[in-house]
C-alpha cells in the first residue's frame, strides 16, 4: 500500500514538473515570437520612413540633410536597442510629417498622402507587436513568481516590459 | 405615398382583413352542415386574408421602411424577403451555438456615415432530438434570433478574430492585458498579433459598452475580407415593421425606435468621422 502511495506522489511530481516546465517554455516560445512581430513591425516602418524621407527629399532639399540617416535595424538587437530605434523613429515620423506642413504641395501630393497612411498603419502595427509582447512577458512574470511554480524557476528571471517614449507617441486612432 | 393615402390604405386593408375574418368563421360553421361548399369558402377566404396580409406587408411595410430606415442609411436597399448569403454567415467564425439552419430575413443595404454596411434578421436553430419514455422525439430549438451586421473596416487582418460573452463556450485562446476584457469576453483568433491589431484599448472599451446595451450576448467578428460582423442575441426580429397600430405615424415611430437602437450600437463600434 505504502508503494503504490509512493509512486502516485512521485508521479504526481513527476508531472507537476513537467506541465511547469513546459508551460515555462511555452511563454518563452511565445515571447520570442512577439518579439520578433515588434523587429517586422520596426523594419516595416523603417521602410515606409525611408520611402516618406525620399519623397520629401525632392519638395525640401535644404532641409532634407536633417533626415538622411533612418535608424539602422539588425538581426539580434538586444531589447534596450529596440526601444532606442523605435523612440528614433517616432521622432523622426514625427518631425517629417510635421515638416510637411510648412510645403502644401508636398502635403497634397499623393505619394506623400498615401506613405502618410503607411506610416500610420505601420504605427498600428508596431502598437499591437508592443501590447503582444508585453502581455506575454507579464503572463511569463506572473508564471515564474507564483508559489509553487517559482520553485521550478532556476535561473529564470523577471523580464523588462518593452516601453517606448510614449510622450512622443501619437495616440493611435482606429479608422474605419 | 402621403401617409394620408397610407392611413387611407392601411384601413382598407384592415377592414377587408376584419370582413374574411367573419367570413372564415362563418365557413367554418357551415363546414358542419355543408362540408364541401364550407371547405371552398374557407380556401377563398383564407387566401383573400393572406394577399390582404401581403399588400400590407409589401406595399405599405416597403414604404415605411423606406421612409425611416432612409433616414439613416443612404442609397437604402430594401428586401422584406431577399436573403443574406448563408454561405457567408456558415464561413464567417460568429462562435454562434451550434445550429444547423438559418432564417434571413428584412435584408438592408446601403451605407452608414460612408461605412458600406448590410444588416438583416437572423434566426438560427437547431433540432434537437429528445427521448422521452419509450419514443423519441424532435423539436427545433431557436439559438440565436436578433440582428447581423456586416461593416466595411479599414483595418485589414490575415485570420479572423472573434469576441463573444457567450459563456456556454469554451474559453478563448487569446488574453488581452485587460481583465475585466478577458473576464466578460472570450477572443478566438489563428493570429495573436490581429487580435491585438484590431482590439485597441479604444476599441475594448467600446465593445464593453456596447455589452452594457445591447440586451443579449454579443457576437463580434473582424474578417480578412475587410468586414466587421456583429450579431446580438436579443430574441427580437429588429427589422420587422409590426402593425400593430391602426395608424401609419404609430407605427413608424414604433419601428424608428426598434432602428434608433440598432443604431447606437453600430455607433458603438464605430469611431465618430
Amino acid at each position: 500500500m505504502l508503494i503504490i502511495v509512493l509512486v502516485v506522489i512521485t508521479f504526481s511530481i513527476i508531472l507537476w514538473i513537467i506541465t511547469v516546465t513546459n508551460n515555462f517554455k511555452r511563454l518563452e516560445v511565445k515571447i520570442e515570437e512577439a518579439r520578433s512581430g515588434i523587429e517586422v513591425a520596426l523594419e516595416k516602418r523603417s521602410d515606409t520612413l525611408t520611402k516618406l524621407r525620399d519623397a520629401a527629399g525632392t519638395y525640401m532639399k535644404h532641409e532634407s540633410s536633417t533626415f538622411q540617416k533612418i535608424v539602422a535595424l539588425r538581426k539580434g538587437m538586444s531589447l534596450k536597442e529596440l526601444e532606442d530605434a523605435d523612440n528614433q523613429m517616432i521622432k523622426m515620423s514625427n518631425d517629417l510629417l510635421a515638416l510637411g506642413e510648412n510645403y502644401p504641395e508636398l502635403r497634397s501630393s499623393d505619394v506623400f498622402i498615401e506613405l502618410e497612411k503607411g506610416v500610420s498603419d505601420a504605427e498600428e502595427h508596431l502598437q499591437a507587436a508592443r501590447r503582444v509582447y508585453n502581455a506575454n512577458v507579464s503572463s511569463y512574470n506572473t508564471a515564474i513568481a507564483m508559489f509553487p511554480n517559482s520553485l521550478l524557476k532556476g535561473s529564470r528571471q523577471s523580464l523588462p516590459f518593452y516601453e517606448a517614449d510614449s510622450r512622443k507617441h501619437q495616440d493611435v486612432e482606429m479608422k474605419f | 405615398m402621403s401617409d394620408t393615402e397610407l392611413n387611407q390604405l392601411l384601413h382598407k386593408e384592415k377592414r377587408k382583413q376584419l370582413v374574411l375574418f367573419v367570413a372564415i368563421a362563418i365557413s367554418v360553421l357551415l363546414f358542419f352542415f355543408l362540408p364541401f361548399l364550407g371547405v371552398i369558402t374557407i380556401v377563398i377566404s383564407v387566401g383573400l386574408y393572406s394577399r390582404s396580409k401581403k399588400v400590407i406587408k409589401d406595399n405599405i411595410g416597403s414604404m415605411i421602411a423606406y421612409d425611416v430606415i432612409g433616414k439613416y442609411i443612404d442609397d437604402l436597399e430594401y428586401h422584406q424577403s431577399e436573403q443574406f448569403d448563408h454561405s457567408l454567415i456558415n464561413s464567417v467564425y460568429m462562435a454562434f451555438p451550434g445550429y444547423d439552419r438559418i432564417r434571413t430575413n428584412d435584408l438592408i443595404c446601403g451605407f452608414y456615415k460612408n461605412h458600406k454596411i448590410r444588416m438583416c434578421d437572423l434566426i438560427l436553430t437547431d433540432r434537437r432530438v429528445s427521448t422521452a419514455g419509450k419514443g423519441t422525439s424532435t423539436h427545433n430549438v431557436t439559438v440565436f434570433q436578433g440582428p447581423y451586421i456586416e461593416m466595411a473596416f479599414a483595418k485589414k487582418v490575415k485570420e479572423q478574430v472573434t469576441v463573444t460573452n457567450d459563456k456556454f463556450l469554451s474559453d478563448g485562446n487569446i488574453n488581452m492585458e485587460s481583465e475585466s476584457f478577458n473576464e466578460a469576453f472570450n477572443v478566438y483568433s489563428q493570429s495573436e498579433h490581429d487580435a491585438f491589431f484590431v482590439l485597441t484599448p479604444q476599441m475594448m472599451e467600446r465593445i464593453e459598452k456596447l455589452n452594457d446595451l445591447a440586451g443579449g450576448d454579443i457576437h463580434i467578428n473582424f474578417h480578412p475580407n475587410g468586414n466587421i460582423y456583429f450579431a446580438i442575441n436579443n430574441h427580437q426580429n429588429n427589422f420587422e415593421i409590426e402593425f400593430h397600430h391602426r395608424d401609419i405615424t404609430m407605427i413608424k415611430e414604433d419601428f424608428d425606435n426598434q432602428l434608433r437602437f440598432i443604431i447606437s450600437l453600430i455607433d458603438e463600434i464605430i469611431e465618430d468621422d
